[in-house]
């Protein structure tokens, strides 16, 4: 057990220092599977507690505008602006919360959905605020270097697991699965519902937010329709379902998995329309085929060869991660 | 006072193609129990089957409407069939998902095969109105709403007055009941999906000469479709069209009388939708809103 | 005589949950037999297997010489089987006519729908009365006649009842056991399932005791009340915890 952790907290270390020594051109690599990462555990940790989100772009773009907005208003630094746009992330996640209230399932992907849009419109509409629909850009001068951005987001994406793990630790997480199996079941062993929502989602939006902040100072760049691009959405809720939604491991492996399948579909065939068929087709299949995720079927498929050969019994030692 | 007038003309034409759009989708939710995340991929075929009939074919899009509808129908119940049965007593989550990538998928097949350029269809009644003083009703919106009036009422009267209609409503209040009449649920499920969808994609052969074509115009119409069928309450007829007239209602006015209003229009859905959640969930006539 | 319907060795339940463990009774044409036990015994389980709703583990069903589990589960009414359920089941936002109609669905029964219709409603003047209403603003009692009389629509030859006394008021069970004896009368055979054995007993002319998931005892009414059988089927249950 103390040698696994040795070896996460390596891995850990040496995937914050990577963008040191790889060529810059990892730094995109690095960047893109960082965020995807991030973003795949706020989402799972949403769908965890029974909340199904289809519009993960829109705390992905509030976190981006905060960032940019506090950039170049306020002429706040790389560092100093992810405070703010993980505070707006948590602030409107905890009001969806509240406004959904007991509505989930379906109610809850349709008010996501619906938010990410109805954000995008207010971006367009308020060009005084947010640059409009031509977009602005970052200012030049406060701009890290993107070894520095690939590196914060490597750090990041990290925190997020620690944290996505320590959650699992805690008595949060059973509750969470009370809720996400049956809430007035869980009411009843005294858990507050609306004040668990709450906290989930104000930590998934907070993630998510993050993760849109850290990339504007990559791109530099932001428009309503980058900032709550339909594809972020996509990407979220991806990662964790080809890797093995409702587990730990799944949204990282699901973060490289899909990261992978997509460089791998733009060597191939090199068109956007592409990206997202793959995207929709790993959904579909996922869904029909592999509900548990990569991480998950494994997991089933070890368990059951450990069973079938039980002449390897140390094995047995290392069945809980 | 002529421009309230106006707004209530347009607001009212619009009602009945926003009806049409959305009574699919809450008709699915009220038989399967499933929302149909890819309803706008309906319309968007819908669109494209009208389209490609007009450029390459030159027939009008009223006249290709029952075909391409056809179409759709027995391509959806077919992918009903082969795919989302399976996910029918699945968990919430693994539908939506599942809905939601179909819809993906149909989307960026278009873009790929028909690329993103928006496209319209021209007919001899998409630039003509009646004038009434200063009063302006294009003819092809008065033809949209005619043609949305008549299959609702068509919808209406299959529900209510044909066998098959009336073992939908059954399947829809309790499907083990109707098992128990001798009612193929699983069937039952797949015409219903299948007609839902040809309702969408007439929706969608409408737009094709109202508003612009393109491989995303679904997804945009779905969310709109999403507030008029909260608002209305999923899965009731009636509750439908109520808020599908409220929506255009709340839409015009937005676009006549603020500021910049055209562009803020498109995000009235959202707050229709936000406001229908804090309120009052159940939507105005619904009932059949499952809290789970 | 050959029986209209028999259950042989039925074992079925529930996902992992076995409710049934035993169950083998025969109907004969024309006949009334009663199915009598606690709460949780398996009753409404057997009537669930038989009209297909869930699949048994093992056993077999035949009727009118038909193995049952062949045939799928809509299919069974048109073959000629109906079953009124526990707790009505009406569809309570649909007229009351038109749940009748639906009653008779079915292609075998849909030509003679009008000629049902005309005997449901003289056998429950009621439903006749209240034929535009819709089915869920009727009382209870309202209701089950309706949920009678809606199965009686797909002419069946075999008419299943599961409880068609629970909640009624006494003189609601009597009328409505009146109409029940006299579609016995017409020839229907009926299965009943009753935890109200007094009026169980005066339409059946067998019945069958049935505990914890088999059958404790069968024969003739005037057999079982003699034995005590009944008794112990009811008062016997050990395991209180199940909820079939």
């Amino acid at each position: 057990m103390q040698a696994r952790f040795v070896i996460y907290a390596l891995l850990a270390i040496a995937a914050i220092l990577l963008p040191l020594v790889a060529p810059p051109v990892m730094n995109n690599l690095i960047l893109r599977v960082g965020s995807l990462m991030i973003l795949a555990i706020s989402w799972n940790l949403a769908a965890n507690a029974g909340l199904i989100s289809l519009g993960h772009s829109a705390f992905w773009g509030l976190g981006s505008y905060a960032a940019l907005l506090v950039a170049n208003r306020l002429g706040w630094p790389f560092f100093a602006s992810l405070i703010p746009a993980m505070l707006i992330g948590a602030i409107s996640a905890a009001a969806i919360a509240v406004i959904t209230g007991r509505l989930r399932g379906i109610f809850f992907a349709i008010a996501m959905l619906a938010l990410s849009e109805g954000l995008r419109v207010i971006a367009v509409m308020t060009p005084e605020f947010t640059g409009g629909g031509a977009g602005v850009f970052i200012d030049q001068a406060l701009r890290p270097s993107t070894q520095t951005v690939a590196m914060v987001t490597a750090a990041c994406a990290v925190g997020c697991a620690i944290i996505a793990y320590w959650i699992s630790l805690t008595p949060f997480h059973y509750a969470c699965r009370a809720m996400r199996n049956n809430e007035n079941a869980a009411e009843m062993l005294g858990i507050n519902p609306l004040r668990f929502r709450i906290a989930v989602l104000s930590l998934s939006g907070a993630m998510a937010s993050l993760a849109g902040g850290v990339n504007i100072w990559y791109s530099g760049f932001l428009d309503p329709a980058i900032g709550f691009d339909l594809h972020v959405t996509i990407l979220a809720q991806i990662a964790p379902i080809l890797g093995g939604i409702h587990t730990l491991a799944g949204p990282i492996i699901g973060a490289f998995a899909t990261i992978g399948l997509s460089e791998v579909t733009r060597v191939m065939v090199g068109e956007q329309g592409f990206s997202l068929l793959v995207y929709g087709v790993i959904l579909v299949f996922s869904i029909l085929c592999m509900p548990k995720g990569i991480y998950g079927t494994w997991l089933t498929w070890s368990q059951r060869k450990r069973q079938t050969t039980p002449t390897a019994p140390s094995a047995t030692k290392a069945a809980t991660p | 006072m002529s421009l309230l007038l106006q707004c209530l003309v347009d607001a009212i034409l619009l009602g009945g193609l926003y009806s049409l759009m959305a009574i699919g989708l809450s008709l699915g939710f009220g038989v399967t129990r499933i929302i149909n995340f890819a309803h706008g991929e309906m319309i968007m075929f819908g669109a494209y089957g009208a389209y490609f009939a007009s450029i390459l074919l030159g027939v009008d899009p009223l006249l290709s409407l029952p075909v391409v509808a056809v179409l759709v129908a027995a391509a959806s119940a077919l992918l009903f069939k082969g795919l989302i049965e399976k996910v029918l007593d699945a968990p919430h989550i693994n539908q939506i998902l599942l809905l939601f990538g179909i819809g993906l998928v149909l989307q960026n097949v278009a873009a790929i095969l028909w690329t993103g350029d928006a496209r319209s269809v021209s007919t001899p009644y998409a630039l003509t109105a009646f004038e009434f003083d200063t009063l302006l009703v294009p003819h092809g919106r008065v033809i949209a709403f005619v043609t949305a009036a008549i299959l609702i009422v068509a919808l209406f009267c299959w529900l209510h007055f044909s066998e098959l209609g009336r073992a939908t409503r059954a399947v829809a209040e309790n499907g083990q009941a109707a098992t128990l009449m001798g009612i193929n649920v699983s069937r039952m499920y797949m015409i219903s999906f299948g007609i839902n969808a040809a309702l969408g994609s007439a929706t969608g052969a409408i737009s094709a000469f109202l508003l612009t074509v393109t491989p995303f115009m679904g997804f945009h119409m779905l969310v709109k479709a999403f507030a008029i069928v909260v608002l209305g309450g999923l899965g009731s007829v009636p509750g439908t069209i109520l808020g599908a007239f409220a929506l255009a209602f709340a839409e015009t006015w937005v676009s006549y009388y603020v500021p910049d209003g055209s562009g803020w229009a498109e995000g009235v859905s959202f707050v229709v939708l936000l406001c229908v959640l804090i309120i009052r969930p159940k939507g105005i006539l619904g009932q059949a809103v499952a809290v789970h | 005589m050959k029986p209209l319907l028999s259950l042989e060795g039925l074992r079925a339940g529930y996902d992992d949950s076995v409710v049934l463990e035993d169950v083998s009774l025969t109907v004969n044409e024309g006949e009334v037999v009663a199915l009598l036990g606690a709460n949780g015994s398996g009753k409404t389980t057997t009537m669930r297997a038989v009209t297909g709703l869930i699949r048994p583990f093992d056993g077999k069903i035949t009727f009118a010489d038909q193995d049952l589990l062949a045939v799928e589960p809509h299919k069974r009414v048109d073959l000629g089987i109906a079953l009124c359920p526990e707790g009505r089941q009406v569809f309570p936002n649909i007229s009351v006519e038109e749940n009748l109609f639906l009653g008779s669905f079915c292609p075998r029964s849909r030509p003679s729908r009008k000629a049902s219709l005309e005997s449901v409603y003289t056998l429950f003047p009621k439903l006749a009365e209240r034929r535009m209403q819709k089915a869920g603003l009727m009382s209870g009692g309202e209701q089950q006649m309706l949920a009678v009389g809606r199965s009686l629509m797909s002419k069946p030859r075999m008419l299943l009842l599961d409880e068609p006394s629970l909640g009624l008021s006494p003189k609601m069970v009597q009328v409505l056991f009146g109409a029940i004896a006299q579609v016995a009368k017409s020839g229907i055979s009926i299965l009943l399932v009753e935890q109200n054995a007094q009026a169980a007993f005066a339409v059946a002319k067998r019945g069958y005791a049935i505990a914890m998931g088999r059958v404790t005892a069968s024969g003739s009414i005037a057999e079982l009340t003699k034995s005590g059988a009944l008794q112990s089927s009811f008062l016997g249950s050990h395991n209180p915890s199940s909820n079939a």
